[in-house]
C-alpha cells in the first residue's frame, strides 16, 4: 500500500509538470466550465425578477448554482478515452508488464489535474460570486464542510468509476465514444450539474433521489447547503459499492479477452 | 467553396458515417437525446412563471434552437474544431495548396451527417410546440423568422470562428470551441429572461439570442425589424474574411 501511495505521488508530481506546460489551455477550459451556472443565473434571476416563483430560495439557487462548476470540476474524470485508446491501439501492453497498475497513471493523471485546475477556476468562480454576492450564502458551520468533504470524495471516486466502466468497453467495442456521449448526456442533466434537482417537478422527486448520477455532483452540493438527510449518505455508500463493483468486475473480465494486439 | 465541390464532401462525409453504422446511430441518438433533454430546464423555468412565455412556446424555442445548432453542428462546427490542429500540425498546407477558397473550405470541408437528427426532432418540437401554443404565424411571419434564424446561424458562426482563428495567435486555443458550444447554449432560453447588458450581449456580440429566441418572437408578432441585422451581419462577414486574412499570415507550415 505504502509502495502504491508512493508511486501516486511520483505520478501525480509528473503530470502536474507536464500539464503546467498547457496552463492556458486548463484556464479556457474553466472559462467554459463556468459558462453553463453562469448563463443559468442570470436566466434564474431574471425570471424571479420578473415574478417567477422557484420552488427554493433565490439563496439557495445562487449559492448552488455558484458553487456547481467547482464540485463538478472537483468530481470529473476524463479517464474513458484515454483508457478506451489505450485498449484499443495497444498501449495498455506496456503497463501490464509493468508493476503499476494503469489506474494509478489514470488517477495520478486526474489528481494532477484536479490540483491545477482547482487554482484556476476559483478566480472565474470568485467573479461569479461577487457579481451575485447579495443571493450568495456560503455554509459558516465547519461541521457541515466536514461532512462536505467525504460526499466529495466518494462523489470523485464513482466519477472515476463510471469512466473505467465506460473506458473497459473498449475491449469489446472500436469506439466507445458515442456511449461515452450518452453517458454524459444523462449525467449532465440527472446530477444536477446543468439544473439543481431541487427544481424539478416533485413528481420526480422520489426517482432523481435515488438515480446514481445525483451522487455525483448533486449530492455533495446539497449536504454542503444543509437540505440533505441521513439516508442518503447510505444511498451513497450503497451506489458506491455498485459502480466500483461494477468497474472491477468489467475490467477483470475485458482483461481475460485483451489480445494486445492493438488496432 | 463550389455547390458541386460541397456535395462531394457532403458525399464522403455520409460514407464515412455508413463505413461505422452503429457508432453513428448512437451518436444521432445522442444528438436527438440532447435536444430532448435540452428542454427540460427551459420547462423548468417557464414552469416557474414571470413572464408570458408558456412551456408550448418554450418548446418552440428549443426547437427551432435545435434545428439551428443541428445544421451548425454537421456543417459548422467539425471544421472549426480542427482549426487548432491545422494550424499547430501543418495540416492547413494540404488546404492552403488546393485551387478552392481556403477559408470557406477550411469552414466547410468536413461534415457530421448524424448531427442532422436534431434538425428533424427540432422540427417535430416547432410543430408541436406551435400546436400546443396555438400559434399560427402567417408565411409572411415565418419568412421573417427564418430570416431571423438565418442570421443568428450566420452571426454565431461568424463568431465562432474568428474564436477558431485564435490558434494562429494564442497556443492551446482548442478549449475555444468549448466556451463557444457554452455561450451557444443561452440561445435556448427566451431572451426576455436575460435582462439589461446580457440581453444586449446575446443580441449583438455573442448573437446566440438570434438563433431561436428572436425567431420565435417574431412568430408570435413582437420581433425586431430585420433592417439593422443585414448589414451587422455584412460588417461581421467583412471582419471575419480580414481576420483569416491577417491570421493565416502568421502560418508557418509547422509541418515543413
Amino acid at each position: 500500500m505504502t509502495r502504491q501511495l508512493r508511486l501516486l505521488r511520483i505520478l501525480t508530481v509528473q503530470e502536474v509538470r507536464m500539464m503546467m506546460n498547457h496552463r492556458w489551455w486548463l484556464f479556457l477550459l474553466q472559462i467554459a466550465n463556468v459558462l453553463p451556472p453562469a448563463i443559468a443565473l442570470l436566466v434564474w434571476h431574471g425570471a424571479i425578477d420578473q415574478g417567477a416563483n422557484p420552488p427554493v430560495s433565490t439563496t439557495y439557487l445562487t449559492s448552488y448554482l455558484v458553487l456547481v462548476s467547482v464540485v463538478s470540476m472537483v468530481t470529473s474524470s476524463w479517464t474513458s478515452g484515454f483508457l478506451a485508446a489505450s485498449i484499443r491501439l495497444g498501449g495498455l501492453n506496456s503497463w501490464l508488464v509493468r508493476p503499476c497498475s494503469t489506474h494509478l497513471s489514470h488517477l495520478a493523471n486526474n489528481s494532477a489535474e484536479k490540483f491545477l485546475k482547482l487554482g484556476l477556476l476559483v478566480p472565474p468562480v470568485v467573479v461569479l460570486g461577487l457579481i451575485f454576492r447579495d443571493d450568495l450564502r456560503l455554509p459558516g458551520e465547519p461541521g457541515r464542510w466536514l461532512l462536505f468533504l467525504p460526499a466529495l470524495i466518494m462523489a470523485a471516486a464513482m466519477t472515476f468509476a463510471f469512466d473505467i466502466l465506460i473506458g473497459s468497453l473498449a475491449f469489446w467495442m472500436e469506439d466507445i465514444a458515442a456511449v461515452d456521449r450518452l453517458r454524459y448526456l444523462l449525467a449532465r442533466l440527472l446530477s444536477g450539474g446543468l439544473v439543481p434537482l431541487a427544481l424539478f417537478p416533485a413528481v420526480f422527486q422520489p426517482f432523481l433521489d435515488a438515480q446514481p448520477f445525483r451522487f455525483l455532483i448533486s449530492f455533495p452540493l446539497e449536504v454542503l447547503l444543509g437540505t440533505t438527510r441521513a439516508i442518503d449518505y447510505a444511498y451513497q455508500a450503497g451506489w458506491f459499492v455498485v459502480v466500483v463493483g461494477g468497474a472491477v468486475l468489467v475490467w477483470r473480465r475485458g482483461l481475460r479477452d485483451y489480445q494486445g494486439a492493438g488496432a | 467553396m463550389t455547390p458541386r465541390l460541397f456535395w462531394a464532401c457532403l458525399q464522403q462525409a455520409i460514407r464515412r458515417d455508413l463505413q461505422f453504422r452503429s457508432q453513428t446511430a448512437i451518436n444521432a441518438f445522442s444528438s436527438i437525446g440532447d435536444l430532448v433533454l435540452g428542454v427540460v430546464p427551459v420547462l423548468i423555468i417557464t414552469g416557474s412563471g414571470g413572464t408570458a412565455w408558456t412551456g408550448p412556446l418554450a418548446v418552440v424555442v428549443v426547437g427551432i434552437f435545435g434545428i439551428s445548432t443541428g445544421l451548425m453542428d454537421c456543417f459548422v462546427k467539425p471544421n472549426l474544431a480542427k482549426m487548432h490542429g491545422y494550424v499547430r500540425q501543418g495540416d492547413l498546407d494540404l488546404i492552403l495548396i488546393r485551387p478552392v477558397n481556403a477559408q470557406l473550405f477550411a469552414t466547410l470541408r468536413w461534415m457530421e451527417p448524424a448531427e442532422l437528427g436534431r434538425v428533424l426532432s427540432g422540427a417535430a418540437m416547432v410543430a408541436v410546440g406551435l400546436h400546443l401554443a396555438d400559434v399560427r404565424p402567417d408565411a409572411g411571419l415565418v419568412l421573417q423568422a427564418v430570416a431571423w434564424a438565418a442570421i443568428g446561424f450566420a452571426g454565431f458562426s461568424l463568431l465562432w470562428a474568428n474564436l477558431a482563428y485564435s490558434a494562429f495567435w494564442f497556443e492551446s486555443a482548442d478549449p475555444v470551441n468549448e466556451i463557444a458550444a457554452q455561450l451557444r447554449e443561452a440561445g435556448k432560453y427566451p431572451i426576455t429572461y436575460f435582462t439589461g447588458a446580457a440581453r444586449l450581449v446575446l443580441m449583438t456580440l455573442v448573437p446566440a439570442g438570434l438563433v431561436a429566441a428572436v425567431p420565435v418572437e417574431t412568430l408570435t408578432g413582437t420581433a425586431s425589424p430585420l433592417l439593422l441585422a443585414l448589414p451587422a451581419l455584412a460588417a461581421g462577414l467583412v471582419l471575419t474574411k480580414l481576420h483569416w486574412h491577417l491570421a493565416s499570415r502568421r502560418y508557418s507550415s509547422a509541418s515543413s
